[in-house]
């Protein structure tokens, strides 16, 4: 019962955030495009692989964002209660500061704002084997692992260097694959 | 004496027998043949007739039968006289109305003795 | 086309292919059924699979809300020809994303059901197919197929099935037709030689056996059969040589006979005819002999009178001699006549009733004269009681005659003696017994007694006259009245003949030639009434002969009736009736026909015969010998008149004895 209460939330939310991701085409409100972005987030988990230390069993998936808690928040509720491989998401706001080093996190969102502090990131990605989503546009092309933007048409698009998550040993779908534009680390 | 009528075609017979019935007193009358024979027995009556069967024109048993069948010549005796030695005949005479009948050649003595006991019967002698 | 009716060629040949093709056909079809069967669940199940792949991949699409994506993921589907439809449903049922096959019409869609699930409907395959990513379901995948694959392969397996089922039936029908032979070929062989041997009869045809079994078998049955037959054959066709040839034989002999018979017959007629005209001659002859002998007899008799009475005593005796010599070539014309009447079997029986006595003493009175010519005295002694006899008195008197003119004429100074006597007895018969004391004869001249023209010797001829036939006749009559004569003579001792005869003649004992056995009845009534006259009445209706009867009866007629013209005859044989009553219409043998048989029958001719009928044939009944004619229905006094003609007459007054004086 409480499994099919579950499922119902979450169809639920997903009819919410098409409405939203309509809402936002229409009104452009930064809510809806959180929305949206944390369904693409929980979708991603799904569709990828870490390595076998990385995710022991009975270990929630902690999800990191950095710079922006608006998008915590709406991706903490919107992974509220999820599974993947009976593990549980944790969200945890990471501040511009923050050491990235032992946040234990699998997922690392990284909000436009933190740019900066990419290099990092990409170190930290291929020492942790985490996946890094960043709103940066160029981000996978300077070695993050996906980039998530939103295009002119106001639809949400993601880019991933395949070069980058092999490099930080995680395994991504050839289903998630054929619908990213694929990049390379440039040199 | 009675009067014979003898009717026989055989001229010697006939004149023979008549010279000897003659000769025992008889008055005979003779005709040669059937027809006269018929005629002279209805004419003259005779008190007896000895009749040849034999005869020329109409034989013996038809003028027998004739006469037989008349009244006026049915009484008359008539004996019939045959050469032919044969039984028919006499069965024939029987049967045609003869009295008597005798086979020629003719035993006089026996003939004369049918003649006078038929004339006898009659009543002429 | 009856199937019955065909050739035993084709009947094989049609079973062998109908067995081969119906086992092709079957075998082939459950082949077929199961091919199909078994293609069909496995394109159900590839289908199945399809759709698992395209639900897998297309789940990320659907995760990531990419329509566009998920319908190039769908569009793949173009490879698979027989899919008509692929559909993507979100999990609230609304379709996220489709393909249809080109140049199909769009199909129905059909509610998107959870979970997996496979089924055929309407000759297609639809599989529903969830989609899920990581074990979240996010809609239906839908999949329809036409089977184009099955049909397809359906009708590729018919025509298979079809080219198979003829091939097989063509190699089934090439085969049969050759090995059907083996069956065949001897029985047409055998139907062959029956057909020759039915249509040319020709049983040395046998039929060839070339093989052993049941036809052999059967060939070998019907070669047995045809020898059989041949062999009857042959034996019959032999016995019908025999019988033909012995019906030849037989032919040829009745030809033979009947030639013979008919040559015979000629030979009979001839001769009866040469007997008639004989008999003709003789009684013509008689009568022309007796008429000039009538003439000189009589004349020397009235010669002999008149002279007694006038002339020379000498001429008397001369006209004595002539008048013997004149009566003794009478009593050898008379002699003669008889004698061929006896040959000519004309000689006939008058049977009657009279006194013995009184005919004896009138013999004596007769022979008296010629007795004492020779000085010899004649007595009669009669034994006891003599009575009556039943005989032809005229042939007894004319036997005695001459047996006692015999006597008188061979004795001398001596006595001729007549004994009669009765001995009753099982038969009663009359013994004569003519003895005398002359001159008697020799055994040698006793032994030619009784033949013709015998006479002890010529010279006895010229001394006693005589024409050597009395005796011979004698004979002759006794016999035909069932008599005896014999004699018993010492030369110059005298003789004794002897002559018996029964006291009553039976009435055929005329005719030796019918031996008919006399019906004892009528013997009787003849032996108690033998003075009435007898009417013989032959009628075939019985009213008729019974009415006749009580008339004739009341008359005083013997009556005896018979129902047909054969017992009629037969009858009138035994009994000798005085007369015979006769109707012309009979059965089987008519009046006519028995008038002719009664009058040439000798001993019946003179039979008087009265024909009674309906059919008026006066003439030709008296023609015919008929005595009288009597039409139907009888006029009783008519009849009393005619038969009354023929009463047998109380006494012989009309009797003459022919033979004269002997």
């Amino acid at each position: 019962m409480k499994a099919f209460a579950l499922r119902l939330a979450v169809f639920a939310l997903m009819m919410a955030a098409a409405v939203d991701v309509r809402a936002q085409n229409l009104g452009s409100t930064e809510s809806s495009e959180h929305l949206i972005k944390a369904g693409y987030v929980y979708n991603f988990a799904k569709l990828v692989e870490w390595p076998a230390w990385a995710t022991p069993k009975g270990q929630p998936i902690v999800i990191g964002v950095l710079g922006n808690d608006d998008f915590a928040a709406v991706l903490s509720h919107a992974v509220d209660g999820k599974k993947v491989d009976d593990r549980v998401f944790v969200v945890k706001r990471l501040k511009s500061r923050d050491p990235l080093k032992d946040c234990g996190c699998r997922i690392l969102f990284v909000a436009a704002s933190e740019s900066a502090r990419t290099d990092e990131i990409i170190q930290f990605q291929n020492a942790s084997s985490v996946l890094t989503i960043a709103e940066a546009p160029d981000f996978a092309k300077r070695g993050g692992i996906i980039a998530l933007t939103l295009g002119e048409d106001s639809k949400i698009r993601f880019a991933i260097n395949v070069d980058a998550a092999a490099q930080a040993s995680l395994t991504i779908s050839s289903r998630l694959l054929t619908l990213a534009t694929i990049v390379h680390t440039a040199r | 004496m009675p009067t014979i009528l003898l009717v026989e075609d055989n001229e010697l017979n006939r004149d023979m027998l008549s010279r000897r019935l003659i000769r025992r007193g008889y008055t005979v009358i003779t005709a040669h043949d059937g027809e006269q024979g018929h005629t002279m027995a209805c004419s003259d009556s005779p008190d007896l007739i000895l009749m040849d069967v034999g005869l020329p024109r109409m034989d013996g048993w038809q003028v027998t039968r004739l006469l037989k069948s008349n009244a006026g010549t049915r009484e008359i005796p008539i004996i019939a006289l045959t050469a032919h030695a044969l039984l028919t005949d006499r069965e024939k005479a029987r049967e045609v109305g003869c009295d008597d009948y005798d086979t020629k050649p003719i035993e006089f003595e026996r003939l004369l003795h049918k003649i006078e006991s038929l004339l006898v019967v009659k009543g002429v002698l | 086309m009856n199937l019955r009716n065909l050739s035993i060629e084709r009947k094989l040949t049609l079973l062998a292919m109908l067995t081969s093709t119906l086992a092709v056909v079957l075998s082939s079809a459950s082949f077929l059924i199961y091919d199909l069967v078994t293609f069909r669940s496995i394109l159900s199940q590839d289908l199945a699979t399809e759709a698992q792949i395209v639900a897998y991949n297309s789940a990320a699409a659907m995760a990531f809300n990419d329509e566009a994506a998920a319908t190039v993921q769908l569009s793949a589907l173009t490879a698979k020809q027989d899919l008509v439809a692929a559909v993507l449903y979100k999990s609230d049922g609304t379709v996220f994303a489709h393909y249809y096959r080109a140049g199909s019409p769009k199909p129905e869609l059909p509610a998107p059901v959870e979970g997996r699930e496979a089924r055929v409907a309407s000759g297609h395959i639809e599989v529903f197919n969830d989609v899920s990513l990581r074990g979240e379901r996010l809609g239906t995948l839908f999949l329809q197929s036409d089977m184009q694959r099955w049909n397809t392969r359906a009708r590729q397996y018919a025509g298979i099935l079809v080219i198979f089922v003829l091939l097989s039936g063509l190699l089934a029908w090439f085969v049969s037709s050759r090995m059907q032979r083996l069956v065949s070929r001897p029985i047409l062989d055998l139907e062959q030689a029956m057909r020759i041997v039915s249509v040319d009869k020709n049983y040395g045809v046998r039929a060839v056996k070339t093989t052993s079994d049941e036809t052999g078998r059967l060939i070998d049955g019907f070669n047995t059969m045809l020898a059989e037959i041949q062999h009857r054959d042959k034996a019959l066709q032999r016995a019908n040589n025999d019988l033909k040839t012995r019906t030849q034989e037989l032919e040829d002999e009745i030809v033979h006979r009947k030639r013979t018979q008919e040559e015979l017959l000629k030979a009979k007629d001839a001769a009866e005819e040469a007997s008639r005209a004989k008999s003709a001659f003789l009684a013509n002859m008689s009568h022309e002999l007796r008429t000039p002998l009538n003439a000189i007899i009589g004349y020397s008799e009235i010669l002999e009178e008149e002279t007694r009475d006038s002339g020379p005593a000498e001429n008397v005796r001369d006209l004595r001699r002539i008048q013997g010599a004149g009566k003794h070539l009478l009593s050898l014309i008379n002699d003669v006549l008889d004698l061929s009447k006896i040959e000519a079997g004309k000689m006939a029986l008058h049977l009657e009733t009279f006194e013995v006595e009184s005919l004896l003493e009138e013999m004596i009175t007769t022979l008296q004269p010629a007795a004492e010519r020779n000085a010899n005295r004649l007595q009669l002694r009669v034994h006891g009681d003599i009575g009556s006899m039943h005989a032809d008195i005229t042939k007894v008197r004319q036997i005695l005659f001459n047996l006692l003119s015999n006597a008188c004429k061979f004795t001398e100074n001596g006595t001729v003696t007549l004994d009669a006597e009765r001995q009753p007895g099982s038969e009663d018969r009359l013994y004569f017994r003519v003895t005398d004391t002359g001159i008697g004869m020799t055994p040698q001249q006793q032994r030619n007694l009784f033949q013709y023209f015998a006479q002890a010797d010529s010279s006895t001829a010229r001394k006693y006259g005589g024409t050597g036939l009395g005796l011979a006749i004698s004979q002759r009559f006794t016999h035909m009245m069932r008599g005896d004569i014999h004699v018993t003579s010492h030369s110059g001792q005298g003789s004794t003949f002897t002559l018996e005869l029964p006291a009553k003649v039976a009435p055929e004992a005329a005719e030796p030639s019918s031996e008919l056995p006399a019906s004892p009845p009528v013997v009787e009534t003849l032996s108690d009434l033998p003075a009435r006259t007898t009417v013989l009445v032959i009628d075939d209706d019985v009213s008729v002969r019974d009415l006749m009867s009580r008339f004739l009866e009341k008359l005083d007629y013997r009556v005896i009736s018979a129902p047909s013209g054969l017992e009629g005859l037969r009858l009138a044989r035994e009994i000798q009736p005085d007369i015979i009553t006769l109707d012309v219409v009979m059965p089987q043998m008519n009046g006519w026909d028995v008038l002719d048989q009664l009058k040439s029958d000798p001993a019946l001719a003179s039979i008087p015969v009265i024909m009674i009928t309906v059919v008026d044939h006066e003439a030709l009944g008296l023609e015919r010998g008929a005595s009288n004619y009597l039409v139907k229905p009888i006029d009783r006094d008519r009849l009393a008149e005619a038969l009354d003609r023929h009463r047998r007459p109380d006494e012989d007054s009309m009797a003459l004895a022919l033979s004269g004086d002997r």
